[in-house]
């Protein structure tokens, strides 16, 4: 698994800069004050002024520092040197007192020993986690009683599909791909375009499949009391090229509302 | 409550009974030679059930019910059937079985029932006939003893977004044609549709309404039980899809599908 994570450390030091540089981010829409939390995970998160905040899987830093603008306390911990290092960088240029600390999920007590008011992450991370189990023992590590933990990210269920023709030769959907976990992952090998357009990215990399159990289970064998659960009809990022972009959101016009494409989850120490 | 809907399934499973009685599915023969009619992953995640009061949502014509009650369950099953409750009365009175039976539909239930249980129990094939989440988990919450527990294994709502589809060259193939998502006002199926025990046709019609996993789960959250675990199964009890083949624990969908999760069970305590 260390192996894993490692070819993981390196593939996302290759993307943060194609990141930083292309337009998804909007690094400068950022420096010029933007808040880069979509309104659900502001509405879900509620208010968190004055509460300390740990995001994990932060990337190079611009959620953890939006949550800083709206009055966090906030930490945010990424697996790549570096995201971790243009992070600091931003935060100190923008003097928001955000602190990064680099580390991979897993091994965060080597280097942090604290508890939050609030532990947070956010779409596409738990793709890159091989374990959930241990996933929700780290947040629980790092939650104070009756603190809080939310998650908005994929949902299982949207992952199963990729793209196929129908018989008139327009785009359809297939189910491939397993809904259920498995612990070896999956090896992409590189010398793919990134999710923000058209840098290549040579390294490879490893994602992993949580199921629905798996993640709620996860969260409550670390001792977490779900308070909900919530599923979306839309998503983050464009899974399909036939997605339409409308509120804020990816859609797939052709079968609207059949398919959840992200979760959230809040949950209470 | 007073809902047409309601009117509309008991007069369908009404007319179901005595066809389901009647069918290999059921094997109602097998059930009166001693059979437990319970899945492996039931009894497995119920535990022992021993000495305990046990209250069965959407019992049909109770041989689940009657099962757990021979594993020592002291057993109370509710239906919304008339010709359900009458022929599980029956199959519990030839087999001396000591099991209670009640005509009720879900939602009524404190009109005919007071009590508490120490277990809850709902079972596959039961969450597509209620219409609203919220009202069907206060109930398991009313009918639990403080510290009991509910159990439930259902259909998948992630295997309900598929129907099947034959492509020209005969390949068949799954399409996400359903929601996901729950809508109050339901699905109305006219009559003249199979059931789904075999090829005898039904005159009336039927309503179904889908549940997402997160309908279910906050439901259960919000009518004040905490959940002690969510767990999914790749495999069915029974052929939903052509594509499908029995393995060891069921139907599964055949490899280059994928998988997709086709039951899911909840534990919870009050």
């Amino acid at each position: 698994m260390n192996k894993q994570i490692e070819i993981n450390r390196r593939n996302w030091n290759e993307r943060t800069p194609i990141h930083a540089s292309e337009g998804g981010y909007d690094v400068d829409g950022f420096k010029a004050g933007r808040i880069t939390l979509t309104n659900i995970e502001i509405d879900e998160v509620g208010d968190v002024s004055g509460k300390s905040l740990l995001h994990l899987q932060c990337h190079f830093g611009l959620d953890t520092m939006s949550w800083a603008r709206l009055g966090a306390d906030a930490t945010g911990i990424d697996l790549s040197d570096a995201s971790i290092e243009l992070a600091q960088k931003l935060n100190a240029e923008l003097g928001l007192g955000t602190r990064f600390i680099r580390s991979n999920v897993y091994d965060l007590p080597d280097v942090l020993d604290e508890e939050f008011d609030i532990v947070y992450t956010a779409l596409g991370a738990l793709c890159w986690l091989p374990d959930m189990d241990r996933w929700g023992q780290i947040i629980a590590r790092y939650l104070k009683p009756g603190g809080t933990f939310y998650v908005l990210d994929e949902h299982p269920a949207g992952r199963i599909f990729v793209a196929t023709q129908s018989d008139d030769g327009n785009f359809d959907l297939a189910n491939r791909n397993s809904y259920f976990p498995d612990p070896r992952g999956l090896l992409d090998e590189g010398e793919r375009n990134t999710y923000t357009g058209s840098g290549t990215i040579s390294s490879p990399v490893y994602e992993w499949q949580h199921s629905m159990s798996e993640i709620v289970n996860g969260l409550i064998g670390a001792g977490l009391k779900i308070e909900y659960l919530h599923e979306f009809p839309f998503s983050f990022f464009k899974v399909f090229p036939q997605m339409e972009h409308r509120d804020g959101w990816w859609r797939l016009p052709k079968y609207d509302g059949n398919i959840p494409f992200m979760l959230s989850i809040k949950a209470r120490k | 409550m007073v809902d047409s809907k309601f009117e509309i399934i008991r007069h369908n499973w009404n007319e179901r009974t005595p066809i389901h009685a009647a069918s290999s599915f059921y094997n109602v023969d097998g059930f009166k030679s001693g059979d437990i009619t319970l899945t492996k992953t039931e009894i497995e995640e119920m535990g022992s059930v021993s000495g305990k009061s046990l209250l069965h949502l959407q019992c049909h014509f109770g041989m689940d019910t009657m099962s757990w009650a021979r594993l020592s369950a002291i057993a109370t099953g509710v239906d919304i059937s008339d010709a359900a409750i009458d022929l599980a009365r029956e199959l519990n009175d030839e087999l001396g079985l000591d099991v209670r039976f009640i005509r009720s539909n879900v939602y009524d239930l404190p009109t005919v029932l007071d009590e508490q249980f120490d277990i809850v129990y709902t079972a596959i094939g039961a969450l597509c006939w209620l219409r609203d989440m919220s009202g069907w988990a206060e109930i398991v919450a009313r009918y639990l003893k403080p510290g009991g527990t509910f159990y439930i294994l259902d259909g998948h709502p992630v295997s309900h977004i598929f129907e099947p589809v034959v492509l020209p060259d005969g390949i068949q193939e799954l399409r996400p044609l359903n929601s996901y998502f729950p809508d109050s006002e339901g699905i109305a199926y006219p009559g003249g549709g199979y059931t789904y025990t075999g090829s005898e046709k039904l005159e009336t019609p039927s309503h179904e309404w889908q549940h997402s996993m997160s309908e279910v789960v906050n439901a259960i959250i919000s009518a004040g039980l905490e959940i002690e675990y969510l767990n999914e199964f790749a495999d069915s009890g029974y052929r939903a899809f052509p594509q499908m083949s029995l393995h060891d624990d069921g139907w599964r969908l055949d490899e280059h599908h994928g998988s997709i999760p086709f039951l899911f069970s909840i534990r919870a305590t009050k």
